[in-house]
């Protein structure tokens, strides 16, 4: 990568170094304090929240807290704890005056379940919720080097299947439904209307705060069409003072940075929000050669060919940055929250291989940016009480260019092309660098009403207009490269929730209306327009047997709607399908939890099985193409059945020790008993898809001794690894069993050990990845990294510690 | 409320037996049975787009499947016109990796038997190949003057290089389309690109050389009857010789040199001359209402076998429409009587390829979209039969290729 790239990177830290001055120097009222238990020592992990407000802290391995920026007046402060008695107790700040309390908590040993409803993260109360959702606090990786993807892959149920280092292409995949399937949300929002910039694949851990995957049925306030389920990361806690930065170095000259940070004017009430990462890696790890895979390493040395044992990855380099600033102002007469926010990412990509590493790739790039003003609202109590108003609007504009312009038809692993070829890209036909416009805009409504604490009406609006065109520099003239569409997408949702005998049984119905809209220009200047609208609808109930343990079941009949590139191809490797109907899918949850608190020991279990029926599934195949050249198209087809079964356990011993175990079971399969348009049968009916892991898990184990070199210190260690059984690359049942290719069993390694001081200020953590160097595959021969390492220094202001899970 | 309970209560036990269903794999552990060397091969694209390779040790009865048999040939064969088969042995040129492969066919599988470096195509999509004798090919790529031979059973490289470039005229390329070794000359056919105004010339060239030196190069014809002269791609049916005269089949269809002002035909090449007779010209097209062909195969005593793109110009709405839509029927045609002798009894069926010709019969891989699979048909031209034979299950809308294995 060229020294351009770096002094970007020079731009991101300055920019860093100077935020972190600022929010340091400014002035603040605040109240501390330190609770203790009779016995006089500090308890730490208590929640210590101001009463009617959304802040609050935790207390640190001392017992000791701050809750900065607040302004002259009083207080009623709440302290929770597990194992303790709630606590309440008012403080009143003057001007120039801040507050330190001294608390002592009882402990409750008779009303334990009591308080375990208390000291529930939210995440747990998700899991017991209706939805089948599993819900991941990050606190317990932000520490490491991870991104989002690498989160997931932890979770049962979720396959990350990534074509490479990072940055790389990805496929999600839930319960066996995968890609365009899913759709992800940040806070909410869908993550499209953000534009091509923000991606799983390169969000550091530490800018979320937790992550929510919902299996199947996504509720209607997640207001957009999904047909396998979403995903919604919440970001960071916003309003209070905080900041939270890191970088990491690691393997494949591999830097990290990212920063959050929050600070409100303790005057004016303003609010100044900030979110950054950027991300730099030559991703120039081994290719090995595996006969066991069948991945031969071939390279031609004096007009042979040599099989080599492992050769590097020569032009896999990737940039990334992404800056977000939000200044709002709350608890106005007009407005709770109005928040203006800026978003801008930058990627830089090199590409290595096609579709598989077989064919190698040594010049093609692409390079995209794009900014995305957004605006946010909310208003509690409008007009009547419970009626709460939230709004969201955003417009992005990307714009992408892919350079294809090398002369060369191939490359071989060890850097030396093909001859020159004038006229030949490297993955088209004809050299070109093609310059991709589009654009994004999204008005979200947010409607909410609480007839009664147990009666809740939520009515949701989404209204997105996305558009797309390109043109190919070299060939501006040549209008077979132009493509210029639009797609309006309206979704309506309405839910509405009922709560019965204490919230023991909860259930939620909702229905969207799908509204879909579409016009596409032709390069012959000729307009086609697509109109309709649709409907879907579903439910989700909760039963809870105990305080700790329930039964779940959740069924929805979903809608996706195709997307821009789908429809009207990308100008790259993807030709447009017009034609193509919306997929739809009966997807059906059951599922049960348990939790049980005994002493310092927790035991979680849940376990659900699941049943997909889709149709009109849209799917990439290879497609033929008069001029050659590897295209894929999308098509509708029958569909695949899907059933499964997915468990996890976990044991955590208080703040030493935590254990956790999942396995995901799925057997996807064909459903379409005819090919298309012929009486038929398919070959493959009711045979399972292929390159598709479908046993999986995982094993997580956690240890860690607090002020073991000191006060406020804490060492952690933490075991993960991964498992997949082998899978075959292509329909299992046919072909010869002799000549059948699998990927073999996968068992990944990692570990990581950080040490903590100042109560999870300052952070130091050493971690490797694939610690047993595996040759590791999650896609058809392209193989993922092998052992890397990786430093991590993670600064962090506010008292958020890492104690807490 | 109570009735919610009692929706999901239900909803639930329907969960619950569908969660039994999901411990039962139905992949199962299926006994492959050993198979027989069979004497045909057949390489067909399966609905999930897939290439195998399955053995058939019959052309004419019972039905074959890829379901525990056979080889995905996918990412070994990834150009099928790319294929080069003699016997049990199949070569491939690896337009993508530069790689000149030997595999073969035996029980059922396809394996590697040596694979060798090859890059001295530019643009390497075979248009043609010539055994010079057991154990060297020559071949060529598409619309193009170059050439190359392997040894076969050495797998070297004996010689890369480019034709005599005689009779080329400056800011020219030749392309040559056809190779038909004639006794110890060999002649080409060919046709004049212009690189300044990108124009191919409608006329067919021919030239003749010493064979096997492929010296002494020297154009004898220049014809505007009907271009292309030769085939379509390699692998495509397109010429044959009967009582000493050589016929090679011109390709002007829109899916090849896209000529749609020039009818296909057959050119004649007379015993003991080198150069297109002037008052030869079958011309098909002209009794065929201006509909164009391609090759299947030769059946003996004049008599060739073509597929004929029935009304192209409104069953074609977009380029795939060549290959797959219904539209093309079966003629046997009579080079001698200039003549169609027959049309098979066939619906319009979709793109086919070359056929196994084989004492006497013609056997064709039928790939009609209204039947209930994809069947080869055996027509023997002298008892003047038509019989529906092999059930390939299974096939897609790409027409299988059949090859002989002995």
């Amino acid at each position: 990568m060229d020294l351009k790239l770096r002094s970007k990177s020079t731009r991101f830290i300055f920019t860093s170094i100077l935020l972190l001055y600022s929010l340091q120097s400014m002035a603040q009222l605040y109240v501390h304090g330190t609770i203790k238990g009779i016995s006089g020592e500090g308890i730490p992990g208590v929640a210590v929240q101001i009463k009617n407000s959304s802040r609050g802290e935790h207390t640190d391995a001392d017992g000791k807290f701050r809750i900065n920026g607040l302004k002259s007046g009083t207080y009623q402060l709440l302290f929770s704890a597990v194992g303790y008695k709630n606590h309440q107790r008012d403080v009143t700040l003057k001007s120039g005056q801040n507050q330190e309390v001294l608390i002592v908590m009882e402990e409750n040993s008779q009303h334990l379940n009591e308080v375990r409803v208390v000291g529930k993260t939210e995440s747990r109360a998700l899991k017991e919720g209706a939805y089948n959702v599993n819900a991941l606090d990050t606190k317990a990786f932000a520490n490491t080097s991870s991104d989002i993807n690498q989160v997931l892959n932890r979770m049962s149920g979720v396959r990350i299947q990534e074509s490479g280092g990072l940055g790389s292409d990805f496929r999600f995949s839930l319960n066996g439904l995968s890609g365009n399937h899913i759709k992800f949300f940040i806070d909410g929002i869908p993550m499209e209307s953000f534009g091509g910039g923000l991606s799983l694949n390169n969000i550091p851990v530490n800018l979320a705060e937790r992550i929510e995957v919902y299996k199947g049925v996504v509720p209607a306030y997640l207001g957009s069409d999904a047909l396998g389920g979403a995903v919604n990361i919440v970001t960071k806690g916003k309003g209070n003072n905080k900041l939270d930065a890191s970088y990491s170095i690691g393997s494949f000259n591999t830097h990290r940075a990212a920063l959050s940070g929050s600070y409100t004017a303790p005057k004016s009430g303003i609010t100044v929000n900030i979110s950054s990462y950027y991300n730099f890696s030559d991703n120039n790890y081994w290719m090995r050669n595996n006969p066991e895979a069948n991945v031969k390493l071939q390279v031609i040395e004096d007009g042979k060919f040599v099989v080599k044992d492992r050769l590097r990855r020569f032009h896999d380099g990737f940039e990334s940055y992404m800056g977000q600033i939000e200044v709002g102002i709350s608890n106005k007469k007009w407005a709770d929250v109005f928040v203006l926010g800026l978003t801008h990412t930058n990627t830089y990509k090199e590409r290595q291989t096609g579709a598989t590493q077989d064919k190698v790739i040594g010049e093609m790039t692409n390079k995209s940016h794009n900014t995305v003003p957004s605006l946010r609202y909310r208003k509690d109590d409008l007009f009547v009480k419970g009626l709460a108003l939230r709004a969201f609007a955003n417009i992005s504009n990307d714009k992408s260019v892919v350079t294809d312009t090398s002369s060369r038809t191939w490359y071989q692993w060890n850097g030396i092309p093909d001859r020159v070829n004038q006229t030949s890209g490297e993955l088209n036909v004809n050299k070109s660098i093609t310059h991709l416009t589009g654009g994004n805009a999204l008005a979200q409504l947010n409607l909410n009403y609480a007839l009664t604490p147990d009666h809740m009406f939520n009515l949701n609006y989404n209204y997105n207009a996305s558009f797309r065109e390109s043109y190919n520099e070299i060939d501006p003239y040549n209008h077979s490269y132009d493509r210029s569409n639009r797609l309006n997408k309206k979704i309506l949702g309405f839910t509405y929730q009922q709560d019965f005998f204490d919230s023991r049984l909860s259930n939620s119905f909702f229905v969207k209306h799908f509204g879909f809209s579409g016009k596409v220009i032709g390069t012959d200047s000729s307009v086609s327009k697509e109109h309709s609208s649709y409907w879907g609808y579903g439910g989700a109930s909760r039963f809870k047997l105990t305080e700790g343990t329930g039964i779940k079941a959740s069924y929805e009949y979903a809608l996706r709607l195709p997307g821009l590139i789908e429809l009207y191809g990308n100008a790259e490797e993807v030709i447009g399908n017009a034609n193509l109907q919306p997929e739809n899918s009966n997807n059906y949850n059951l599922g049960v939890f348990f939790t049980k608190r005994v002493n310092n020991h927790t035991f979680f279990a849940e376990a659900s099985a699941f049943y997909r029926n889709t149709k009109n599934y849209i799917y990439s195949m290879p497609a033929l193409s008069s001029v050659g050249g590897d295209f894929s198209m999308y098509y509708n087809a029958g569909g695949i059945k899907i059933n499964g079964f997915e468990a996890d356990l976990r044991y955590e011993y208080f703040r030493l020790l935590s254990f956790s175990v999942n396995m995901s079971y799925m057997n996807a399969v064909d459903r379409e008993r005819y090919v298309r348009g012929t009486n038929r049968e398919k070959i493959t009916y009711l045979s399972r898809i292929p390159n598709q892991p479908w046993l999986y898990g995982s094993t997580d184990f956690n240890i860690g001794k607090s002020d073991l070199f000191g006060k406020g210190t804490r060492l952690q260690f933490n075991w993960f690894t991964q498992f997949i059984n082998s899978y075959s690359l292509s329909w299992s049942k046919l072909g010869n069993k002799s000549t059948k290719d699998y990927i073999p069993v996968q068992f990944i390694q990692n570990v990581g050990i950080t040490y903590s001081l100042k109560s999870g200020r300052y952070n130091i953590t050493l971690e490797s990845r694939n610690l047993t160097d595996q040759i590791a595959y999650d896609n058809f021969k392209l193989q993922k990294p092998g052992r890397s390492f990786s430093l991590k220094l993670r600064y962090v202001l506010s008292s958020y510690n890492l104690f807490n899970y | 409320m109570y009735n919610s309970l009692k929706q999901w209560v239900s909803i639930l036990s329907v969960c619950s037996s569908l969660f039994l269903f999901s411990c039962n794999d139905k992949e199962g552990n299926e006994t492959v049975t050993p198979s027989t060397p069979g004497e045909y091969a057949v390489i067909f694209t399966a609905d999930n787009g897939n290439s195998y390779m399955l053995n058939a040790s019959s052309l004419t009865e019972g039905s074959i499947s890829a379901v525990g048999k056979g080889t995905d040939v996918t990412s070994i064969f990834t150009w099928e016109e790319n294929i080069i088969q003699k016997g049990r042995d199949f070569y491939h040129l690896d337009p993508n990796a530069g790689k000149f492969g030997k595999y073969r066919f035996e029980n059922d599988v396809l394996s590697t038997v040596s694979e060798i470096v090859f890059t001295a195509f530019p643009s390497p999509y075979l248009g043609w190949h010539v055994w010079l004798d057991d154990n060297q090919v020559m071949f060529g790529p598409r619309s193009s003057n170059l050439y190359a031979i392997v040894n076969t059973s050495t797998m070297t490289l004996v010689k890369t290089g480019e034709f005599e470039k005689t009779g080329i005229p400056a800011d020219h390329s030749r392309r040559i389309f056809s190779a038909i070794p004639k006794g110890n000359k060999l002649l080409i056919g060919y046709g004049l690109y212009n690189e300044v105004t990108k124009v191919h010339y409608d006329s067919s060239y021919m030239a003749v050389m010493d064979f096997p030196t492929l010296t002494n190069l020297t154009v004898t014809s220049k014809d505007g009857r009907s271009a292309p002269i030769g085939a379509l791609r390699n692998g495509y049916f397109s010429q044959f010789s009967e009582g000493g005269n050589t016929y090679v089949l011109t390709h002007p269809i829109a899916l090849g040199a896209n000529k749609p002002a020039m009818p296909t035909g057959f050119y004649r090449v007379k015993d003991g001359s080198y150069e297109i007779d002037p008052g030869y010209f079958f011309n098909v097209s002209a009794i065929r209402n201006g509909d164009k062909q391609l090759g299947v195969g030769y059946l003996g005593n004049g008599k060739a076998l073509l597929i004929s793109a029935h009304d192209a110009e409104t069953n074609v709405k977009e380029w795939n429409d060549w290959w797959y839509a219904s539209m093309w029927e079966y003629l046997v045609v009579d080079v001698n009587t200039q003549q169609v002798v027959k049309k098979l009894d066939l619906p319009y069926v979709l793109n086919s390829r070359s056929a196994v010709v084989h004492e006497g019969s013609a056997y064709i891989a039928v790939n009609d979209p209204n039947a209930d699979a994809i069947y080869v048909w055996e027509y023997n031209s002298e008892k003047d039969t038509f019989t529906k034979g092999l059930k390939i299950e299974g096939g897609s809308d790409n027409t299988p290729t059949l090859f002989k294995l002995n």
